[in-house]
Order: structure tokens, then sequence, then C-alpha cells
């Protein structure tokens, strides 16, 4: 539809026959009219509405118009506890503020533009191989962290992470991305040389497979042409013999290494997957170094966060 | 109106419309009339409102929507249907109101709903429907205060 409604700039001549588009004067009709076609908007838009006059705000700030902005299912996923005074109120509340759900497994949140459905799965909702082994992994609280328990990697040569949801959680017609959050400790080891394979699929089907690197100080490394020197003591490989081999040339983009996020944590794009509404059955996103065969440890992970891009 | 296969509905200017009762019927007030006692008198007095070219409109949209139409080619006649200027539109939703047309009257207002959208701000929004800012300066910076949050 966007095309045929070419963007109006200012400068156009206000009301009557001043304005190239004519006059539509809604104020003619009754006030769950207006809100009918408000609810055809935005956020956004119902927001800026709020500011064009009195008969306006009332109309855009009604729970007709915001209840069409929050996801289909969201009685259903806020916890009874939590009680608003409006719509507009409860939207607002989960854009900014994200609410565990699935007994603190996994958080939800709303992108604050589109309303749509960010989600967080913690480390304990996913399937870490060896994580129960407290010699290669260890569960500890952080405050830092929006779930009770984060995994520390304490050690592991097979690192394999599973996450997964059900595509019916997500918001339809929208494009998703998935990140794992995690930190880096400062003993962190064997992430700078070996990339990791990750991917998101639809279970069952081939997904869309990358290679990354875990290692934040790399990311930096690469972004200010610093020639790389591990001569460190934790370099495990070197104590086992093995050489490490050298790193390769900077080559794929940005995205390829982690990213700060605006909460303190890293991140790395997992990958992308649009979910028209159509399918049903689980996403899956996976995290595996098992190639090297070398030891790695040191990092923090709080979970796999999927949202839209924007 | 003539309880038949055909309605015929008169308008404000005096123009009488035949329309298949099937169609007719998806206007809940004509719906409601075809109930009650007929007689010519009664049928000018209540269309007293509607003028011309809303009712043939009208006409056309379910003619159009009744036929079997491949579901790609009902959204593109949509869409030609709705692309007017405002006075046409303010018609549409007028008469849409007023006969209680469901399907007409969602198609008219989301088509606002887009002229909206393509507002870049609210003064645009106030030129584009012709409205006055009856807000005080002071009451106006708190409102845009509390929506700040949205990059308005």
């Amino acid at each position: 539809m966007k095309s045929e409604v070419s963007e109006m700039g200012s400068g156009v001549g206000g009301g009557g026959g001043g304005n190239k588009y004519g006059s539509l004067n809604l104020t003619d009709l009754p006030q769950d009219c207006i809100a009918t076609v408000f609810s055809f908007t935005s956020p956004r838009d119902a927001c800026r509405l709020s500011l064009v006059s009195t008969t306006f705000k009332s109309a855009s700030e009604s729970d007709a118009v915001w209840e069409n902005f929050l996801p289909s299912d969201h009685q259903a996923s806020i916890p009874s506890s939590l009680s608003f005074s409006s719509k507009k109120e409860l939207y607002l509340s989960l854009c900014e503020n994200h609410i565990l759900i699935d007994g603190g497994r996994k958080s939800l949140q709303l992108e604050r533009v589109s309303g749509k459905k960010v989600y967080m799965l913690s480390a304990r909702d996913l399937f870490i191989v060896w994580g129960d082994t407290p010699t290669y992994w260890r569960w500890i609280s952080l405050p830092e962290s929006r779930f009770e328990e984060v995994a520390e990697l304490i050690n592991v040569c097979w690192l394999e992470m599973r996450g997964k949801i059900a595509i019916s959680m997500l918001s339809p017609m929208t494009r998703y991305k998935a990140c794992l959050v995690f930190k880096a400790t400062a003993g962190a080891y064997g992430f700078d040389f070996q990339p990791a394979e990750v991917s998101v699929s639809i279970a069952g089907a081939e997904g869309c497979k990358r290679t990354v690197y875990l290692d934040a100080a790399r990311g930096l490394r690469q972004r200010y042409q610093i020639v790389p020197r591990r001569i460190g003591l934790f370099s495990r490989s070197r104590f086992l013999g093995l050489q490490a081999p050298v790193p390769p040339a900077p080559a794929g983009g940005d995205d390829q290494y982690p990213k700060t996020r605006g909460d303190g944590w890293l991140e790395i794009e997992l990958g992308e997957f649009f979910n028209d509404g159509s399918i049903d059955g689980e996403l899956e996103m996976s995290v595996m170094e098992v190639d090297g065969g070398h030891w790695k440890g040191g990092l923090i992970v709080q979970g796999i966060e999927i949202r839209p891009c924007l | 109106m003539l309880l038949s296969k055909n309605s015929a509905l008169e308008s404000k200017d005096n123009e009488i419309f035949e329309v298949e009762e099937s169609i007719a019927i998806q206007s809940e007030l004509i719906k409601t009339m075809t109930t009650m006692v007929n007689s010519k008198a009664y049928v000018n007095e209540r269309n007293q409102m509607v003028p011309e070219a809303r009712c043939r409109k009208q006409a056309n949209y379910h003619v159009e929507q009744n036929n079997k139409i491949v579901d790609e080619e009902l959204s593109d006649w949509e869409s030609k249907f709705f692309e007017v200027d405002m006075d046409d539109l303010h018609e549409l939703f007028m008469a849409a109101n007023y006969l209680e047309i469901e399907s007409l009257l969602n198609g008219v207002t989301k088509r606002v709903g887009d002229f909206i959208k393509a507002c870049k701000n609210v003064e645009v929004i106030r030129q584009t429907f012709g409205i006055n800012n009856d807000f005080a300066a002071q009451q106006e910076e708190e409102i845009r205060k509390l929506n700040s949050w949205n990059h308005i």
C-alpha cells in the first residue's frame, strides 16, 4: 500500500481547498470509528496522533487501539500478578522491561516501534553438551543477568549448545535474527584461531550455517589491524604440543565477530529466519565448535536472543 | 423498496438503483429496513442523507465482492477502489458508517490509516485532516515528553 500513498512532507496548505488531498474531517465520525482508523496505523503513529488535538488524543489512547498493537496472545503470556491501567501502559511496560515466562526459563519483551515479540532463551533453556558436568561447565548467578543462572564454560573440547522455540510463539510476517548472548572472562582461551559453526533452521530442515569467532578480543584486533600473537601461558594448545595455526586473513564482515550490546553483554549472530506465520514446528539454533579438537574455556553464556531484524 | 430479487434504492438525488437483494442487505441499515413496513415514502426519508455517487459506488463494490473473484484480483480491485481523494474517501466513510456496511467500512478505515502512516509528523496530520490544535502549550509539551519513548 505504501507505494500508492506518497510521503506527505510539510509545506502543504492547511485544511479545505488548499490541501491537495482535500479534507477528510474525521471529527464528524463517532469515537469508536476514529479509534478503528487509528488501530490500522502503528504505535509510533498513535503516539503522534495523541499530540494532534484533544479529540485525537482521547481516541488514540483508547484500549481499542493499543489492544491491536499488542501480540494477539498477550493475555496468555502476561502473568496475572501484573496489572495495568490501560493497554497502552501495558504496551509501554513490555517495551521497557522484559518479563520472565516459562518458569523463568525465557524472557519476553516487545520491540517498541513494531510491537513484535523479542525472546531470550536462558542458558538453562538450552541443551548444552556436558552442561551438567561440573569439571566442564558450572552454573552461577550474576547480578547483571536477567535470569537466575548463567552457564560458565570452564573447559571443554567439544562445544555444543542448542536452543529451540516454537515458531508459533514468534510474531508473524517478521524476519527474526538469533544471537548468542555471552561474556568472555579475562582468562578466556581457545577461541581466537578456531571459528565456531552456528546455524538457525526449522526443525528437521537444512538450515543456514555460518562460521563466527567467539573471541571478542580478536574482533577488536581485526578492526584495528593488530597482528595477533598469542604466546600466552593460557594457550593450552601449546602445552599439548599442538601448533596453533596462523590466523587467517580477515574474512567476512563485521558480523563474524562479537558485538557489545547495550546491556553490557556480547552477542554474536547465529542466523536469520523469516516467519510468515504459516509454519508450524520449532526453530532450532545451534553453536558448535567440535572440529578443532582443542580445549577452550572462559565463556559465560546468558542465553540466545531471538529478535526482529530492524 | 420492492421485495423481489432486486431491491430498488432511492438516493437523495431521487435516482433509483436496482441492486440485488443479497447485496443490498450487506448494509445492516437496509437489512433492518426490509423487515419493516415498506413504503416508498419511508425509504425516501431514510435515504435522504445518501447522495447518488455513494450509492452507486457501494452497489458496484458489492457486485464485485460477490462475484467469485480470486483473492489476488480482489485485493487489486480493492486497492484501486480506495485510491480516491480525501473528499471521496470522506463520503465513502460517512456512507459506510451510515449504511452500516462492515466490509466497506474496513476498507475505508485501512485506507485512512495509510494516509496517517504517510504523515511525517504531527503538523502534517493536522493539515491533512484539517484539525486545529486545541492544546495549551504546556499540555502539548507534557504529552510530547510522555511519548518521547517512541521517537515521535
